[in-house]
């Protein structure tokens, strides 16, 4: 089993660089099954995630090829099956995106129900139902989502009754070859969406909207191929923030978007840290300062993100003060905090709150990971704590942070990485992220 | 053709220029029908101006015809970007880089 081993209580100073988001390059992987000619995407991160979505389109036939900086160009006019199983599907949730295109383009998807999912209930009904206004006949049937159209999708008016970022997603992308104009309502505003939308409209679609919550989508005949860069990862920066603001360090982040962020740059600055953020970077620094504790409600874009919440728990834990984190996203996305107190933490849960009174040190301790950003809350608090914390399960953090303890140690933290019986010292990495 | 699969006048397999992956399956050919030839495979591959993952396949096959011809292989001289390559791909611990894998008996 993997660990990450930190020994922490030093302010971190240094400099790391942020990858591609990873909410964003799976659905243009997925979106690229749309196109009549290959795609290049490039800024892909090198993740798990990643990697599994790029074993579900070769599963479909399609040809992928990819460089040494992680472009990878996938070539759909290959593709000789539809079915995506649920040996992939139930390690990835958003093997979903691949349903709309499939049946957009080539009228057929049998794919695999995602199953369940350790924060919470995300059903896949609005998929469906989004689907099903536009002309597919759909069944689910021994676990699986059978899906066909035999004649173009046609174009529909969809209400989306809950806000939902991948059923957006997959909805939008059957509207790009839809016979119509099809207007998405309530629909997500994050900025992967818009990032799929520009990525559609470099393809030759017709999307306007992206970014609001109604979206307009006028169906077109075929998307062509071109060559897109997707969005720095805004949560990957937020958590890099906090890792500066937590230890009462200086750190800047480049590659990166602030506009992406206000709000947790917001909370960052309640916090007590001073932001500069220019076009391409963003620079914290805490002065050496404890933080000061915050209040803080998780909503869709561009609220505060329910992805942030474990990160600013573990901010709250060392902060001045008392700080109530209030989930409204998911239901049971507190499951780090039986970890945070095995490490001192003084944080009370009541319904979907977490009240937080701040302690001025943790103390390091064994703790376990139990889903991505609940593994970076650990992370973080060990950065933190005094002495060496041993984080298990890190299978759940290499999903969504690449390189994650290259660029800690870029910013100055004692982090290495254990793996089986011994341990393995990263290497440091350029400041381009060339060397991993 | 952008690209040479050759042996030199010391038994060493070089493959130089541009090497994509629609040029794989006919590097492949060449190569093994190469391997045939010699009795240890070394593979020099400091001629190689670009390429992707097209190329680590080419390499996975020569691999596998050495090891079904029970000959040794190794390949050396990689670029930095076809080492990173192996790195970001997860086959820098699989492919014999700068090794002699020993399949002969």
């Amino acid at each position: 089993m993997r660990k990450l081993i930190i020994t922490g209580g030093e302010p971190l100073c240094g400099e790391a660089w942020i990858s591609g988001a990873k909410n964003s390059v799976l659905p243009i992987l997925a979106a690229a099954l749309l196109a009549d000619e290959p795609v290049t995407v490039g800024n892909v991160p090198h993740l798990q995630d990643v990697t599994t979505m790029m074993e579900l389109l070769g599963q479909f036939g399609v040809q992928l090829v990819m460089n040494e900086k992680m472009h990878i160009q996938v070539d759909p006019r290959t593709i000789n099956n539809f079915n995506a199983p649920y040996e992939l599907v139930r390690t990835m949730r958003a093997s979903i995106l691949v349903l709309g295109p499939l049946l957009a383009h080539y009228g057929q998807a049998r794919v695999s129900l995602p199953g369940g999912c350790a924060i919470g209930p995300r059903p896949v009904d609005l998929h469906i139902n989004g689907l099903v206004a536009m002309g597919a006949d759909i069944k689910v049937e021994d676990g699986y989502i059978i899906a066909s159209s035999p004649h173009r999708l046609k174009a529909a008016d969809i209400l989306f009754d809950t806000v939902t970022v991948t059923g957006t997603e997959n909805i939008m992308m059957a509207a790009t070859l839809a016979k119509g104009t099809t207007v998405l309502r309530n629909a997500a505003k994050e900025p992967e969406v818009k990032d799929l939308a520009n990525f559609l409209n470099l393809l030759g679609a017709k999307i306007s909207g992206a970014g609001t919550d109604v979206i307009e989508i006028e169906g077109v005949e075929r998307l062509g191929g071109g060559t897109y860069s997707v969005v720095p990862d805004r949560i990957e920066t937020g958590t890099y923030l906090v890792a500066g603001a937590i230890t009462g360090g200086r750190v800047k982040v480049k590659h990166t978007k602030h506009e992406n962020l206000t709000a947790v740059l917001h909370k960052l600055e309640e916090a007590g840290a001073e932001i500069q953020a220019d076009n391409d970077s963003i620079t914290l620094d805490m002065r050496g300062r404890r933080p000061k504790a915050v209040n803080v409600v998780t909503s869709p874009f561009p609220g505060f993100p329910t992805d942030m919440q474990a990160q600013f728990t573990a901010l709250n834990s060392v902060a001045e003060g008392v700080g109530t984190i209030t989930e409204t996203v998911f239901e049971n996305r507190f499951m780090h905090i039986q970890e945070l107190h095995r490490m001192g933490a003084n944080i009370m849960v009541q319904g979907n709150s977490a009240i937080c009174q701040g302690v001025p040190n943790l103390l390091a301790a064994p703790v376990m990971a139990t889903d991505l950003r609940a593994s970076a809350s650990l992370v973080l608090a060990g950065l933190v704590a005094k002495g060496k914390t041993v984080v298990d399960r890190i299978y759940h953090i290499d999903r969504g942070y690449e390189c994650i303890e290259e660029k800690l140690i870029q910013l100055g933290a004692q982090i290495t990485r254990e793996i089986g019986q011994g341990l393995l010292t990263i290497r440091q990495v350029d400041s381009e992220g060339v060397d991993f | 053709m952008q690209f040479e699969v050759r042996v030199n006048d010391q038994d060493i397999l070089c493959v130089t220029g541009k090497i994509y992956l629609n040029d794989i399956a006919q590097a492949c050919a060449q190569g093994s029908a190469l391997i045939d030839q010699l009795a240890t495979v070394r593979v020099d591959m400091s001629g190689v101006l670009d390429s992707d993952s097209g190329c680590l396949a080419m390499m996975l096959e020569w691999l596998r015809v050495a090891k079904v011809q029970n000959k040794d292989i190794s390949f050396n001289k990689l670029p930095q970007f076809m080492l990173d390559l192996c790195r970001v791909c997860g086959l820098d611990t699989v492919l014999p880089v700068d090794r002699v894998l020993q399949f002969h008996n």
